[in-house]
């Protein structure tokens, strides 16, 4: 059980640190589907915090704004928000692909992606899709009555297993990302079923290929779940950009950061999917720009397909 | 404790309330309003069964802090129709059947309702996917799709409203006729009340403390400091119990307050009654123990040997051994052409209905002590309650509230007598509500096995023996346990005429969390077992696994394990139906996936691939705000 | 596929249920018996029991709560025995009442008792032109002969217990008998089993609502579903890590097979009814069903539940190695 004294939501960022420089005990929520779920036995148990500050109606944290080379979501939007926008449906593809394996629609309406990023757990299913998207994170703090604003790469920001830069009153105010008009992508995970599911690995794959549809020109791909931060498949994406579209190129690729995984369990098993999730997501993507592979070599390595079967 | 005040529009009608400040939501809802259609399942997001609209989006109010709506226009299940006047996908979910124990099916009205409102022609793909957030453990789901899609069919005009009325109209017999579930219309408009529903003038608020040790001597319990706290009517211990202290299902091994010392985490040590829960739950906080550990046992087959004692009076920790033998084994797998041997092992599974467990007691004017709860059997309740409160039977009364979802998990009488108890110390109603976790943890489960099969058969299928050794892990306490061996044991190598048998099933004590009764008893376990040993000799022996089920089959006359005569046995007649039913492709089971032709029919459903909802025109979508 | 058999009602003792029945003002009626609603759908049976019986519609009946101050003994609900049980009781009782208001009837219309039957409502002597509506013959029955058509009934289940040796018995007098094949899709890049159907064939003796039946496979077949692919209720050393919904994961609207069932109907000489029960059965085939399907579908037997995608993608890799090692033998 949460309880607290006093629930605060700040309309714009001068309340916002007015009230953490008024007040010494105080927890920063924005949709409270993690805090209340962690307020619970065999969690944290009953906890009592004096002051909730909800910072989920600031202004700047609710900026949407899509420019020919950037998008700028505060971190106030709200995967839902992912899911349903046409925009975001029509030219960033991944977003609603992470939404519609995120939680559910009900949790959607009140998660936030800033909540989700800064919660950093190790299985966060936004954050290797916004690593893709190669997000920046503008943080905003004030010092002596003085606003400031720093910027970080999101890799930068995410210091360890729910550990991120921020000190002081600092808030992650809203993330930058690129316009991936004119690439392709795909999002992977797997969990223990298809519902409310928690990553055991995720995957996603952002790619941009030659106009002649010979060469990779851009490979993004990063991971999730398989170590205590999300990471870009730097190996892989380096290899893989400028080579040719073939079935050898994207095996080759497949195996090359596998000493990433670290995980407190099921090591073998994550890194057998991340293997399978990386071929399989960059054949995903490559298949939405209309490429098709000879699956059956693909196959002699792992299949794609599935096997369907009565008994 | 801080209040704050909202104002607030609740189906329709604006209002201005103090409420305290640290409420969800459906706090406010269920507690302030009376509101109480809108259930927690979880209270942690898990279920759905507590999804509202608030300003039009469904959300789960178990995630809303109250603070939140503040100035927002809130929509329950109440707005949605009444038993008198149902609203089409109401009438839906009645006509279909899609109710069961009902709890669910607030949050599943509501869920159909969000899907309808912003997607009308949705397909099945996206309604299955837009109620991926309420989970039903009753139904399986099937007839809530149908119920959803008939409704759609209904308001978009493609189907007759007059669906409803022309549903059945048995003419010659009402048995074997499609009528309407008679308590679905309370179900559906969340009006039907369930124990933590219940409201009572006056009423205290109960919690409980329990054991964080697997087995231990409980040496200090202080009261004290919890006593103190306001609030507090009155804290319970073993020591308050009247009569004679146990209870349980076959066997009364269960103080209904630990007593001495702790055998599972979980246990229940104490009983606090209090004014308002917060106070309460703060007054558990503050209950100091000190315990003495004692070596514990988590391994079935390691407490057989009965080196350390769970519960010493028994002198062993064997719960249960059920033998069941027949003609002689060592013949039969000496006839045998094939002799199979394996290992199989099932988990320990909770029963997760809905309804977390809750109850409420009081003392009736006549001082006759009331329990209102969930009880799969208030029968047998009522015969432990009698002599555990030291009162004649007719002094006792169990009224069974509306029950949530039992499957076996709300047989044992886990918390009624401290909740009995609290309520006759303090002469005022009393009310317990578990959370979900606090029922997890404390509940019995379904009994996990190890089982040794031998199997001998002959090339022609034949069975010629079976040796089957089950062994279960029962945890601190009997349950079901008993039961659940014998049952495990009788229908455990299947509706099969076998001549040699040796089945032995055995339940053990350990320091686990108690394995009690859970749907199918044992044969659960046992049964699958058989199961899998006959398609793998169906595998080695090239035979279809329809075919050597047939060729072993019962048929009236034969004996069963038991040697009991069997007047009837439909098992041929079950398996030519099912055979042409899934239209089965013949030949043994061993990979013939990629090749089987018979793919595809209509009756199963498409491999779920996420994302349905993109993949359909973004126009439609009226969803986006 | 799978088969599977369960007996009904209690194991090894004798079981018992009692109920009152009365047909009341307006051609309507009360049940009272301690029925135990759990979801299945008992109270909906007992009244289309009761309805056929009484000659009055189901709509028409009140069945009282359970209450062991105000209701008779029923037993509890388990066991997939309250159909059988309580179903039986209730017809029973239903026969007393009604027996009593056709002697009256019959006196008022001066024909033989058995000629009188009613059903939906309307009371009727065969091969006359004597009829009326429930309601009338009620009040004709109290207010004339003042008589109250109420009756009560029991019904026994004969078992005895096991020989402690051999265990030999006549546990139970009905059994039940089913069976079911299932169809999986195995991700062999995840290891993820998803069902996509399930053909369940289960005989219960006599149907009495044919959605109550289907309903209780469908929900029983999801409940194995969860123990056969995702359920785990996991302690160590005494301490439970799947505390939570969050952690302990049940099946999902998107985790469930479309199901079809088909209802057989070998009815028991010992019942009135000739039902038997389903609640149960329902679930016993499924988890060894999907298993045998895994198999046939990539060669893997999974003898440990649940088949989590992790323990198939780690038989999967292990059968590859064996057949590398076969191969190079």
């Amino acid at each position: 059980m949460l309880r607290y004294d006093n629930y605060f939501i700040p309309k714009n960022l001068d309340d916002y640190f007015n009230l953490t420089q008024s007040l010494n005990d105080y927890r920063i929520v924005a949709g409270c589907t993690d805090t209340l779920p962690w307020a619970r036995e065999g969690r944290a148990g009953d906890v009592y915090i004096k002051n909730i500050i909800d910072v989920s109606k600031i202004d700047d944290l609710n900026i949407f704004k899509i420019e020919k080379d950037k998008i700028t979501l505060g971190s106030a939007i709200t995967f839902q928000k992912l899911f349903l926008d046409k925009i975001i449906r029509k030219d960033f593809k991944i977003l609603p692909q992470v939404a519609v394996w995120f939680a559910d629609d009900q949790i959607r309406e009140q998660a936030t992606i800033g909540g989700n990023i800064v919660n950093a757990s190790p299985a966060a299913d936004g954050t290797p899709a916004f690593l893709t998207l190669n997000c920046k994170v503008i943080i905003v703090g004030q010092d002596n009555k003085k606003k400031y604003q720093r910027n970080l790469k999101l890799e930068n920001f995410i210091l360890g297993r729910n550990k991120v830069d921020l000190k002081n009153n600092e808030i992650l105010s809203h993330l930058e990302m690129d316009n991936i008009k004119g690439y392709n992508c795909s999002f992977e995970k797997v969990g223990h079923r298809r519902s409310l599911v928690i990553s055991t690995v995720c995957v996603s794959c952002v790619i941009k290929i030659s106009s002649d549809q010979k060469t990779f020109t851009d490979v993004r791909l990063a991971v999730a779940g398989v170590c205590e931060i999300p990471k870009r498949l730097i190996k892989a994406e380096n290899f893989l950009i400028g080579k040719l579209i073939n079935e050898d190129n994207i095996i080759k690729a497949s195996i090359l950061d596998i000493d990433i995984i670290n995980s407190r369990t099921r090591v073998a098993y994550r890194k057998e999917v991340l293997k399978n999730f990386i071929i399989r997501s960059i054949i995903n993507s490559l298949k939405k720009a209309k490429i098709s592979l000879k699956e059956n070599i693909i196959n002699n390595f792992y299949s794609n397909k599935k096997e369907n079967i009565h008994a | 404790m801080h209040k704050l005040n909202i104002a607030l529009e609740i189906n329709g009608k604006k209002i201005i309330r103090e409420v305290n400040s640290h409420y969800r939501l459906l706090d406010f809802l269920r507690e302030d309003l009376d509101l109480t259609g809108t259930k927690e399942g979880c209270g942690a997001g898990e279920c759905g069964t507590c999804s509202v609209f608030v300003n039009g989006k469904l959300v789960k109010s178990c995630l809303m802090p109250v603070a939140k709506v503040n100035g927002m226009k809130i929509e329950t299940i109440e707005k949605q129709g009444s038993p008198d006047n149902l609203s089409i996908i109401q009438k839906a979910f009645f006509s279909q059947g899609a109710s069961q124990c009902g709890f669910c099916i607030p949050g599943m009205v509501m869920a159909a309702t969000s899907i309808l409102r912003t997607n009308p022609k949705a397909n099945i793909e996206e309604i299955k996917e837009e109620m991926g957030g309420n989970i039903c453990r009753c139904t399986g789901y099937q007839k809530i799709f149908e119920a959803v899609e008939i409704a759609r069919d209904v308001i978009s005009g493609k189907l007759n409203e007059s669906f409803f009325e022309n549903y059945e109209k048995p003419e010659k017999s009402y048995l074997g006729a499609n009528v309407k579930r008679i308590d679905a219309p309370s179900k559906v408009t969340g009006r039907l009340k369930y124990a933590a529903d219940m409201k009572m003038p006056n009423m205290l608020h109960m919690q409980v403390f329990r054991s964080s040790r697997p087995h231990a001597k409980i040496e200090n319990l202080n009261l004290t400091k919890a006593l103190a706290v306001t609030g507090v009517e009155t804290i319970v211990t073993c020591n308050d119990i009247p009569g004679i202290d146990n209870f349980g299902v076959f066997i009364e091994d269960q103080p209904v307050l630990a007593r001495g010392k702790v055998r599972y985490v979980g246990e229940a040590i104490a009983a606090v009654a209090a004014t308002t829960l917060e106070a309460a739950r703060e007054a558990i906080s503050k209950i100091e123990i000190s315990y003495k550990d004692l070596p514990a046992l988590f391994d079935p087959e390691e407490a057989l040997k009965d080196k350390i004692l769970i519960h010493e009076e028994y002198k062993t920790n064997l719960v249960k051994h059920i033998p069941i033998r027949k003609g002689n084994i060592e013949k039969g797998f000496a006839n045998s052409d094939l002799i199979v041997e394996e290992n199989f092992t099932t988990q320990q599974v909770e029963h997760a209905y809905l309804e977390p467990m809750a109850g409420l007691s009081y003392v009736d004017p006549d001082g006759v002590l009331v329990i209102i709860s969930p009880s799969q059997n208030i029968t047998h309740h009522r015969h432990m309650m009698s002599k555990i409160m030291k009162l004649p039977i007719h002094k006792v009364r169990f009224i069974m509230s509306p029950v949530g979802g039992g499957f076996g998990g709300k047989e044992d009488m886990i918390y009624q007598g401290m909740l009995a108890l609290c309520a006759m110390k303090t002469r005022l109603p009393v009310r317990y509500v578990m959370t979900r976790e606090e029922d997890i943890i404390s509940t019995a489960k379904r009994h996990p096995s190890r089982t040794n099969y031998k199997i001998g058969i002959s090339k022609n299928g034949k069975i010629q023996a079976v040796k089957l050794k089950m062994i279960c892990d029962g945890g601190a306490y009997g349950c079901s346990t008993e039961g659940v061996m014998r049952k495990g044991a009788i229908l455990g190598c299947g509706p099969y005429k076998i001549d040699n048998l040796e089945v032995d099933t055995i339940g053990v004590y350990t320091n686990n969390t108690p394995s009690g009764a859970f749907r199918s008893f044992g044969a659960f376990q046992s049964e699958f077992t058989t199961e899998s040993m006959l398609d793998i000799c169906a595998e080695k022996l090239s035979i279809d696994p329809f075919e050597i089920r047939r060729i072993n089959a019962f048929v009236a006359g034969d004996l069963t394990h038991t040697k009991q005569k069997l007047n009837s046995a439909s098992i041929k007649t079950v398996l030519s139906e099912l055979e042409k039913l899934s239209s089965w492709e013949k030949g043994p089971s061993n990979c013939r996936g990629k090749n089987r032709k018979d793919l595809n029919s209509n009756d199963n459903r498409l491999s779920c691939e996420l994302g349905a909802r993109l993949s359909s025109s973004s126009d439609e979508i009226s969803g986006i705000k | 596929m799978a088969a599977a058999w369960y007996g009904i009602a209690r194991t090894a003792a004798m079981d018992q249920a009692g109920a009152w029945a009365e047909i009341d003002d307006g051609g309507t009626a009360k049940i009272v018996t301690g029925v135990t609603e759990i979801g299945e759908g008992i109270l909906t049976v007992l009244a289309q029991v009761a309805a056929q019986e009484l000659g009055v519609k189901p709509e028409q009946i009140t069945i009282g709560d359970n209450d062991t101050s105000r209701s008779p003994e029923a037993a509890h609900a388990g066991a997939t025995r309250q159909t059988y049980m309580i179903g039986n009781a209730v017809a029973e009782a239903c026969k007393v009442a009604k027996d009593k208001l056709f002697t009256e009837i019959a006196k008022e219309w001066n024909v033989q008792k058995e000629t009188i039957e009613a059903h939906a409502g309307e009371i009727w002597a065969n091969n006359t032109n004597y009829k009326m509506n429930m309601s009338d013959a009620v009040k004709i029955c109290k207010k004339k002969y003042g008589v109250v058509p109420v009756g009560s009934g029991t019904y026994t289940s004969h078992h005895t217990g096991l020989d402690p040796v051999d265990g030999s018995g006549k546990p139970w007098q009905a059994y039940v008998f089913g069976a079911q094949v299932a169809e999986v899709e195995v991700d062999i890049a995840t290891g993820e089993v998803q069902l996509l159907g399930i053909w369940a064939c289960h005989d219960v003796g006599k149907t009495i609502n044919p959605k109550g039946v289907e309903g209780q496979v469908e929900g029983g077949v999801v409940q194995a579903v969860g123990q056969a692919l995702m359920e785990d209720y996991q302690l160590v050393k005494g301490f439970t890590t799947t505390g939570s919904f969050a952690k302990y994961i049940l099946p999902t609207s998107l985790d469930v097979p479309k199901i079809k069932t088909k209802i057989i109907e070998d009815p028991d000489p010992l019942s009135p009814l000739g039902a038997k029960g389903i609640g149960e059965p329902a679930m016993v085939p499924t988890a060894p069903a999907i298993m045998n399907a895994i198999y046939d579908a990539i060669g893997v037997r999974i003898k440990s539940l649940p088949a989590t995608p992790e323990k198939i993608l780690m038989a999967l890799a292990d059968k590859k190695k064996e057949q590398i090692v076969k191969s190079l033998n």
